[in-house]
């Protein structure tokens, strides 16, 4: 009973000391390390940024300005919390950034998505998806559905900072997660007539 | 589905959805580090900053080398005069054919009418343009220490003193005090001379 406690424990002081060495690295400003740095985290944060932009190049693009943003930054985390973690933020905070400065462009697209839009209770399947169905699908919601989405289902943030993070009303913030849904079951129960063919 | 089963399955799936990254991704980010690094303000490293100092010193060095350079070649001028009178060769000429009629007529002139009025100034003016030829005449330029000055008002159509017996009138040039460079003209600016006898006519 007390051996797997230390075990895990020692896993944890590993992981700990080998993101330490990197960490290190990337505050000397060694390539090396901004390397090995770059190989660990890059497909889990292109998957971040994947999710709140409207195609790969785009998502290719905030990535790279996460990267840096991390490179000048890394003196800035200490071991107060997960460098996951910290990680994640920056990419989200990246995301959020660049979804403002297109923010004129994505709001006439709201505009015509509210046009589109009914109110019509969905049901989806109780199916599993891919998370490249997913993410195709999620992919499709309009910026401001989309970003309110990943905030508060994948990122877990409530109404209030979601509000405060893209200065829109906790309402609006609402309202655009129920349109978001409604939107993505739609998505998704079009793929799944697809998946099971009706008899 | 209830909206929690829903969210709670879309969070499980994309969660640690983690695609494959194209390589050209990193190249761009390097590219991007490399430029975020140049034009962040630092005393450790080179950087945009140190570059623009280097062009503003080297831009302020040449300024002062070819400005200096510039000056020295720029021909003296006069500060508070606008205008320099000074004799012209040509109307200097004409004046000793003056003279020369004057000595001529002085010579016809017998001990009858010696003393009439124009045979006095006739002598008069031979006497004195024997005198100032010598000095001034010589070589029909006057030389740089009688160089006048003359105040606008007064430098249109003046004499040179000194020459006043000799007879010889002055020509007003104007030398224009702002000298301006042309545009992509290189080298050095030579001043602008305006004959103002030639404005005239």
């Amino acid at each position: 009973m007390t051996v797997q406690p230390i075990v895990l424990n020692n896993c944890f002081v590993n992981v700990m000391d080998e993101f330490r060495e990197i960490i290190d690295g990337c505050v000397r400003g060694e390539r090396i390390a901004q390397d090995k740095l770059y190989k660990k985290f890059s497909s889990l944060l292109f998957g971040i940024c994947l999710r709140y932009t409207k195609n790969r190049m785009e998502a290719e693009d905030v990535l790279q300005d996460v990267f840096v943003k991390i490179y000048n930054n890394i003196h800035t985390y200490h071991n107060d919390g997960s460098f996951e973690g910290w990680l994640r933020r920056i990419a989200v905070n990246t995301s959020i950034t660049n979804y403002r400065k297109n923010l004129k462009h994505a709001y006439q697209d709201d505009i015509d998505d509210v046009v589109r839009m009914k109110d019509e209770p969905m049901m989806v399947q109780d199916l599993e998806f891919t998370a490249e169905e997913m993410m195709g699908c999620i992919q499709k919601l309009p910026p401001g559905y989309k970003t309110v989405f990943n905030l508060y289902v994948v990122e877990g943030f409530m109404h209030k900072e979601i509000g405060d993070m893209l200065g829109i009303d906790v309402n609006t913030s609402k309202s655009q997660l129920s349109r978001a849904k409604t939107y993505l079951q739609k998505e998704l129960e079009a793929i799944s007539k697809i998946k099971i063919p009706v008899r | 589905m209830s909206d929690e089963r829903f969210f709670s399955q879309v969070k499980s799936t994309m969660d640690h959805y983690a695609p494959a990254v194209a390589d050209n991704v990193y190249l761009g980010m390097r590219r991007k580090f490399w430029w975020s690094k140049f034009t962040t303000l630092s005393v450790t490293r080179f950087n945009m900053w140190y570059l623009l100092l280097m062009l503003a010193g080297g831009g302020a060095l040449a300024m002062n080398y070819y400005g200096s350079s510039a000056s020295a070649e720029m021909p003296v001028k006069n500060s508070s005069p606008e205008f320099v009178v000074m004799p012209v060769s040509n109307q200097i000429s004409a004046e000793s054919t003056t003279c020369a009629n004057a000595v001529n007529y002085s010579s016809c002139c017998s001990k009858k009418n010696e003393n009439s009025a124009a045979c006095k100034t006739a002598v008069a003016a031979a006497k004195s343009c024997e005198a100032g030829s010598s000095a001034n005449l010589k070589n029909k330029v006057a030389p740089k220490d009688e160089l006048i000055t003359a105040s606008a008002e007064s430098a249109n159509k003046s004499v040179i003193s000194g020459a006043d017996e000799v007879g010889v009138e002055a020509v007003v040039v104007e030398v224009k005090n702002s000298v301006e460079k042309p545009r992509g003209k290189k080298g050095l600016i030579t001043p602008v001379i305006v004959d103002q006898n030639e404005k005239k006519e």
